[in-house]
């Protein structure tokens, strides 16, 4: 039996995901519910629930400001979205599942799934991330295969290569981590680290490129010796965007 | 043996534009310099008759004339030995010398004879030239100067003079003939004046009035030199003033002049009366002058002199090519500037359209879509309500973020346009066939989102709608060679393409295409006939990066 909390500062909301968790997640017993943070965290601290579906923006804190509330996190979270670009970018970062509102009825089984049998320590980087704030040098990205997550720092991404939805990431120390992401969503993720998406199927760290090379195609080197492709329709933005 | 005889020429004519040199007897000399000996002509003007190349003449073969044509009266012909003279004080004239080693010492005085003859009258006796009379000649400084000849010569009178060594060997022999001189006004010289705080009058007391009497009496050098059209092209410096001065003319009575100016800042070209003089009371800068001076009672000829002021150092043509090239350096660099900047504005603009295109899902759509799930409600079939509704809000969102994406990955592009057909199924009924090439590599491809969604649309609302379950979609996303192909084919009862073009769906993508066709080359195909309509969306090397 898994004990859950719903918080959404709307009424309406909670009442339609507590339904479809009757319905459709028969495991998942609705203990308490909140319209704000606050009411959200006594909730929380009364229950000690499992599982939490937390709204990001709601008026006055907002979802992560409870998460930082607490001096400890021993329960899963899916974040229950309506259209919100400030936090999900955190959210993918530790590779943590959110639901966009009107909730899809499958997308649900999936998360509750996911949520209850995780065994990776995604909240704590999810966490730590939002306490470090802009210093994204120690941000670390989750990068999730099949047999366990692996959290890295942005800074040690050498590049990415893809093949169709698998995405490979090259590390400094020379680690190869293949992930089944497509590249689409790294190079969102990572375009406001210093990256840069010089081809449809490569992303690199500008900190590692060590050469703009126009001899024999438009490639750049990287410090480790790897000649990268630079797409001819991106080869300006590249240029400008290296600084060259 | 060729003997080389070197020819001096050594002119009076500098004289001509700086103060007239006034010789006491009025006299230009030709000297004839046969080594020590010295033959003088002296005339009011003498000249070979080719011009200025004098004919030489040759010792060796004395048969040979030199022909002469002097313009003065008067003609003196004399010998000096070069060694009697104690010093050199002025010979100015012409120099005919023979410098030829060989003929050293081949005429000295003592030896040498002349034989003079007037008008072809019959040869006269030789005469040894050291028993000929004796004069003191000022002109050269000459304390012992033989006397040879002294003449009037009238018009076209000529002079045949032999010269020989008394042991019978021929030496030069001279032919000179009087030419009458033109009635062309003479020029005789200019007063300068540089002083621009001085004004007209006083320029007129200081310089023309003082010198003016001087060069009427210079004139008097200047009496039979032939006038001649002044080929110098003389400078003066700008803003300065310049008069010229004329030669009383020789043998006409009304001594009235004219004169025509041109250049700068003149224009009339009708003739002026003067007196001797013109003066150009200011020069300009960069002009050219040109002034033609003619005697009233003889209109037909006149005598034109050049004269121009150098431009000012940004008058001057590499200042202007200078001054050209900066101005079309800095007008190109603004043109560019401006290019850059409305391309950049067009490219903002650009973008703003793009973007504004992207929300646009039809409005009939959109409610048409709710109503449906609302029917599913309202019909008690919750889990299809639920299902669609999430589709409608997938494709919603999507459209929504497209406002800020100009390209999303072609996986989520067929998501939107499934949930989009789906949302059309649950309204119309119609059977749909998807189909995506394997080869292509969905989760890396780019394209523009929703740019095919109201083609479908069309295929929906003009091809199958009204034909319930038989009526059938098929979509189609297809790889060939580089270039990606949508292929929405439906078995409406078509339409004609080109009437079509009021539809809002063609439209937008067309406009939509037009706007990314800056970009990369996306073409839109219609074939239609009764039986059904293809749309053919083809993204032209699309698949090529490298």
């Amino acid at each position: 039996m898994i004990n859950a909390i719903i918080i959404d500062d709307e009424q309406h909301n909670v009442i339609n995901l507590q339904r479809l968790l009757e319905q459709h997640c028969k495991e998942v017993t609705v203990v308490a519910t909140a319209t704000n943070a606050d009411d959200g965290i006594a909730m929380i601290r009364q229950h000690q629930p499992n599982l939490v579906f937390l709204d990001i923006q709601m008026p006055g804190k907002t979802g992560f400001d409870l998460l930082l509330a607490l001096p400890k996190i021993d329960f899963e979270i899916v974040f229950v979205t309506a259209f919100d670009q400030y936090g999900i970018p955190a959210v993918k970062f530790s590779a943590m599942d959110y639901l966009m509102k009107p909730v899809n009825v499958e997308e649900l089984k999936g998360a509750v799934q996911k949520a209850i049998s995780r065994k990776s320590n995604s909240m704590e980087h999810l966490v730590a991330i939002l306490k470090q704030g802009t210093q994204r040098h120690e941000h670390r990205i989750a990068l999730p295969s099949a047999k366990e997550t692996r959290f890295v720092y942005v800074k040690d991404i050498v590049r990415c290569e893809s093949s169709n939805s698998y995405t490979s990431f090259f590390m400094q120390d020379g680690e190869k981590i293949v992930v089944s992401v497509s590249i689409y969503e790294y190079a969102e993720m990572l375009g406001e680290y210093g990256f840069l998406r010089c081809h449809q199927s490569h992303i690199i760290n500008k900190l590692f490129v060590r050469s703009i090379v126009k001899e024999g195609g438009f490639y750049l080197q990287m410090k480790g010796g790897e000649k990268i492709p630079v797409s001819r329709d991106k080869k300006d933005w590249v240029k400008k965007e290296m600084g060259a | 043996m060729r003997k080389t005889l070197y020819l001096l020429n050594i002119l009076l004519l500098l004289c001509l534009v700086a103060k007239p040199q006034i010789n006491q007897k009025n006299k230009f000399i030709t000297f004839f310099v046969l080594d020590k000996t010295y033959i003088t002509f002296s005339n009011n003007y003498m000249r070979g008759n080719d011009g200025h190349k004098y004919n030489p003449y040759f010792p060796s073969s004395p048969d040979e004339t030199s022909h002469y044509m002097v313009t003065g009266e008067e003609v003196l012909i004399s010998a000096v030995e070069i060694d009697t003279l104690a010093k050199v004080k002025s010979m100015s004239g012409n120099f005919h010398l023979d410098t030829v080693p060989a003929h050293r010492q081949f005429y000295p005085l003592r030896s040498l004879q002349v034989r003079i003859t007037k008008n072809g009258a019959p040869a006269g006796k030789w005469l040894d030239i050291i028993k000929m009379p004796t004069f003191k000649d000022t002109a050269i400084v000459s304390e012992t100067s033989y006397w040879l000849l002294k003449d009037s010569l009238k018009v076209n009178d000529s002079l045949f003079i032999e010269f020989r060594r008394n042991d019978g060997v021929a030496l030069m022999k001279l032919h000179i003939r009087r030419k009458a001189i033109e009635k062309r006004p003479f020029l005789m010289g200019s007063a300068h004046d540089t002083s621009t705080s001085r004004d007209e009058s006083a320029f007129m007391q200081a310089q023309l009035l003082k010198t003016y009497p001087s060069f009427k009496q210079g004139a008097a050098f200047y009496t039979d030199w032939p006038a001649r059209i002044d080929k110098l092209d003389h400078a003066y410096m700008p803003n300065s003033r310049v008069a010229f001065y004329f030669r009383e003319p020789p043998d006409v009575t009304d001594f009235t002049f004219q004169y025509r100016l041109l250049g700068g800042r003149y224009k009339d070209t009708s003739w002026k009366n003067t007196r001797g003089y013109v003066l150009v009371p200011s020069l300009q800068a960069g002009a050219k002058y040109r002034l033609d001076v003619r005697y009233k009672d003889a209109p037909a000829l006149w005598s034109t002199h050049l004269f121009h002021v150098p431009p000012y150092w940004y008058q001057t043509l590499w200042f202007k090519t200078g001054i050209g090239a900066c101005v079309i350096i800095v007008g190109l660099f603004l043109f560019l500037l401006w290019a850059y900047l409305k391309n950049k504005r067009q490219e903002e603009k650009r973008k703003l359209k793009i973007q504004s295109l992207y929300a646009q899902l039809n409005p009939h759509f959109v409610f048409n879509a709710l109503g449906s799930i609302q029917g599913l409600m309202n019909d008690q079939q919750l889990n299809k309500a639920n299902q669609y509704l999430s589709g409608f809000a997938q494709l919603l969102r999507n459209s929504m973020l497209s406002t800020t994406k100009e390209t999303i990955p072609l996986q989520t592009e067929l998501k939107n346009l499934d949930n989009y057909i789906q949302l059309e199924i649950l309204r119309f009924n119609f059977q749909y066939e998807l189909y995506v090439d394997p080869e292509l590599q969905t989760a890396i491809i780019e394209v523009p989102p929703l740019l095919a969604q109201p083609l479908i649309e069309n295929a929906v609302k003009h091809g199958v709608s009204a034909k319930g379950a038989a009526g059938q979609i098929k979509f189609q996303i297809l790889k060939d060679k580089q270039d990606i192909l949508f292929s929405i084919s439906d078995n409406g009862s078509g339409f004609d393409p080109s009437k079509a073009v009021d539809r809002h769906g063609i439209k937008l993508t067309k406009d939509r295409i037009e706007l990314y066709n800056k970009h990369r080359r996306i073409t839109l195909d219609i074939q239609s006939n009764t039986t059904g309509t293809t749309v053919l969306l083809r993204y032209k090397n699309w698949l090529e990066h490298d």
